[in-house]
């Protein structure tokens, strides 16, 4: 069944199948081979050097929710997505979407019939310029088509707006370098095989043929010309991929936004506008020491809570807008709320008259939650203490929420606790105590184990139930402490034991699989490395003795 | 080495494999205008093994139904010895595959191999092309992850721009009004038997074209 082709060509053309090609085949198989093992081990390799979040990200499907924002098919399908739009919206009465689909009809039809167009003489002709050409286009444009597909897009109002080229690199650096290792590859080895294919058949060079070569009898184009023509294209299409990968790295978008200090809210002074504070900060007495150093020391000062945050009054009216000091002053301070902690009595002072159980609702204007765990609490019940005996000693000073606040000292060292919790009861705050330092703990630690599995690129693997995000825990954990309810603070506590217990035995499982991983990443490497090497010496084998041994 | 031999002997007596061997390996002659180029295709079936090797080692796991079809594959990864191994050749092959085939088709439209006597080869080649993008199409579902199923979605629905039958074609392709687990069985049952099979009896006829015409002579 096989063909001789000692018929077809000259003794000098043919070389032995045992050795000489079987080398080639199992070389190309042993590269091959060696390629898939360095793709399956690069994100592993590229993890072990630092550079995480290549790897996918990959949910669980969610049929109920609706199209994720972005979504692009596999490369593979890119072109004919991209050809699929490039269609005008409507076109002769039918939609531009009906026309690509069936278009494709024919483009698949043509495809199929295009050998029984080549019969004859045309089947026994050199391919022509004009045809080469037309093959290169027609795969170019399919490239092309495969990156416009792909290429990022945002929807504005004018429509689609394509993001930049150095975005596009930075989201899939993957995707162009692998692009441009196949054409290179594909290009240097049909280059190779052109070659050789004027060296064995035509002597070299594109020399004339004998006849017995050349059964039409039509003298073949010099090749050489053909063969810098590509070269020249592929030099051109390099020097792009190049020049657009540089230029993308050069220059990464300038991020816009706030320095870190501005964010936090201390380097640009917020309360320059801020006409309470400017005012009272340089007053004489206890109003400028009330700012200077009881308020400015406070979680409130840095969360931008100023004067008129809580005692209400006008902080925006200007002096310049009044005609005396006295009616800027009395203009600013009454545009207060009534059931506000402080009521403005004279023209003097403000008083305190809030008491008890009215402080909750007071401070619940802004801390809602906290508000009714409290008044749920056996400290609300009674009215005392109050939100501002814990938190602010009695002064502006109101601290950031800590367990240091509860104070376990004895009465005699001046505890804040003791006055009310005796010997018994004392034991009972020490253990809420303990147990709200072991959850802050665990929260901790949930949250840097969870940082881990996102970095490692498993932030969904099975975690969505366990995982948590910090700052709601951490309110959950305050809420929930305000009951002082030892069953629901134990309740609460073990939900979130649970929680990291799961968390962290998906991260030990996870640094178990990295650590096999890169373990076997390693001895893939290394069988990477000798699958070329055996190669590299099969191809030296070859080239140096069975091709001389052959050779004309 | 002698018992090689007695062996080699002893088949050979039977079914006299020795003058074949000569014909087809040990003695056969070709062109040595036969380069690296030329290894496209038959790299292109070398991966089609491999994919047929992984996909069976996956199979022992992989469970086709929407609730469990995830935990499944994360099992694979992350709990099953070399898991992520295999998972991942299956997925890099399954590239290199079409990469392979895209490449294959180009050379051999470059060359003008297609022509006179070989244009069967070159519809099969087409059809096989046709069968490996469908291939991977269907295995991009299997794992039921969000890409995965809102690729499926959209690209089944492509189909619906077809006057007239678009609808009937979409659902046909989904088993259903949307993507579902019955779209999961008819693709998983088409990634695993049907194509496959279908693409073995092209290949088959493909390799046995080639045999018969032989390699082309180029021009």
């Amino acid at each position: 069944m096989g063909v001789d082709y000692r018929e077809q060509y000259e003794p000098d053309q043919l070389e032995p199948f045992w050795p000489n090609e079987i080398i080639k085949m199992t070389v190309s198989v042993l590269i091959c081979l060696a390629i898939i093992m360095f793709l399956v081990t690069l994100p592993v390799l590229l993890d072990m050097l630092g550079l995480h979040g290549l790897a996918h990200e990959e949910q669980p499907a969610n049929p109920h929710g609706s199209t994720p924002v972005g979504i692009k098919p596999e490369w593979y399908f890119l072109a004919v997505y991209q050809y699929l739009r490039v269609w005008p919206t409507t076109l002769l009465g039918l939609s531009g979407k009906t026309w690509g689909v069936l278009s494709q009809g024919p483009v698949i039809i043509v495809i199929v019939l295009l050998p029984f167009w080549y019969r004859g003489l045309r089947a026994r002709t050199r391919p022509t310029w004009f045809y080469r050409i037309a093959v290169t286009l027609v795969a170019a444009l399919a490239i092309v088509f495969t990156f416009w597909g792909g290429w990022p897009e945002t929807m504005t109002a004018e429509g689609e707006r394509l993001a930049p080229i150095s975005e596009y690199f930075a989201h899939h650096p993957m995707f162009f370098i692998f692009t441009g290792i196949a054409i290179l590859v594909f290009y240097v080895l049909v280059a190779h095989e052109r070659r050789a294919i004027r060296k064995v058949l035509y002597r070299e060079n594109g020399g004339a043929p004998t006849p017995s070569q050349d059964p039409s009898g039509t003298a073949p184009k010099p090749l050489s010309g053909a063969m810098k023509h590509h070269g020249l294209w592929l030099l051109v299409g390099l020097t792009a991929i190049v020049v657009q990968t540089t230029r993308a790295n050069a220059s990464p978008p300038a991020e816009p936004g706030a320095t870190p200090e501005q964010a936090e809210g201390y380097g640009e002074d917020p309360y320059a506008r801020n006409n309470c504070v400017q005012c009272h900060m340089n007053l004489s007495g206890r109003s400028s020491e009330i700012v200077e150093l009881e308020w400015k020391h406070s979680v409130h000062f840095a969360a931008n809570v100023g004067c008129d945050g809580c005692h209400g009054g006008n902080a925006m009216l200007r002096r310049d807008q009044f005609e005396s000091d006295d009616a800027f002053k009395r203009a600013a301070h009454l545009e207060r709320q009534t059931d506000f902690l402080v009521t403005y009595l004279n023209d003097r002072e403000f008083v305190s008259e809030t008491r008890g159980r009215a402080v909750s609702y007071f401070c619940g204007k802004c801390h809602a939650d906290i508000k009714e765990k409290h008044l749920g609490s056996p400290h609300g019940d009674f009215g005392d203490p109050t939100c501002l005996y814990c938190h602010g000693q009695g002064s502006h000073k109101i601290t950031q929420p800590s367990p240091d606040i509860i104070d376990t000292r004895s009465r005699s060292e001046g505890g804040r606790c003791s006055p009310c919790h005796r010997a018994a009861t004392m034991e009972s705050v020490k253990r809420i105590k303990d147990i709200l330092i072991k959850t802050e703990e665990q929260v901790d630690l949930s949250t840097e184990l969870s940082t881990d599995l996102s970095e490692w690129g498993y932030r969904n693997l099975s975690l969505e139930q366990a995982q948590h995000n910090a700052a709601e825990v951490n309110s959950r954990l305050r809420q929930v402490f305000h009951s002082f309810n030892m069953r629901e603070i134990n309740n609460f506590a073990t939900e979130i034991r649970d929680g990291v217990d799961r968390i962290q035995a998906t991260h030990e499982l996870i640094e178990r699989l990295r650590r096999q991983q890169r373990e076997q990443t390693v001895v893939g490497l290394a069988a990477v490395a000798l699958l070329l090497i055996f190669s590299g010496l099969l191809v030296y084998y070859k080239s140096s003795f069975l091709d001389r041994e052959h050779g004309s | 080495m002698r018992v090689i031999r007695y062996i080699y002997g002893w088949i050979d007596e039977r079914f006299d494999v020795t003058p074949e061997l000569e014909k087809n390996v040990t003695k056969k002659w070709v062109p040595r205008t036969l380069s690296w180029a030329g290894c496209f295709g038959g790299l292109a079936f070398f991966t089609f093994l491999v994919q047929v090797f992984t996909g069976m080692l996956l199979l022992m796991y992989y469970k086709p139904h929407p609730d469990a079809a995830w935990d499944s594959v994360t099992f694979i990864k992350s709990n099953v010895t070399m898991g992520w191994l295999v998972q991942r050749i299956h997925a890099v092959a399954a590239n290199l595959m079409i990469t392979l085939v895209l490449m294959h088709m180009a050379r051999i439209a470059y060359y003008k191999i297609y022509r006179t006597p070989r244009e069967l080869h070159w519809v099969s080649g087409v059809f096989l092309l046709l069968l490996t993008t469908m291939m991977a199409f269907t295995g991009y579902l299997l794992p039921w992850t969000q890409l995965s199923y809102w690729g499926a979605k959209v690209g089944t629905e492509i189909p619906s721009a077809v006057p007239y039958f678009g609808q009937d074609i979409v659902e046909w392709v989904r088993r259903g009004k949307a993507i579902s687990g019955e779209t999961l069985g008819f693709f998983f049952s088409l990634h695993i038997w049907i194509l496959p099979a279908i693409m073995s009896s092209f290949m088959g006829l493909h390799f046995v074209m080639i045999r018969r015409t032989g390699i082309s002579k180029p021009l």
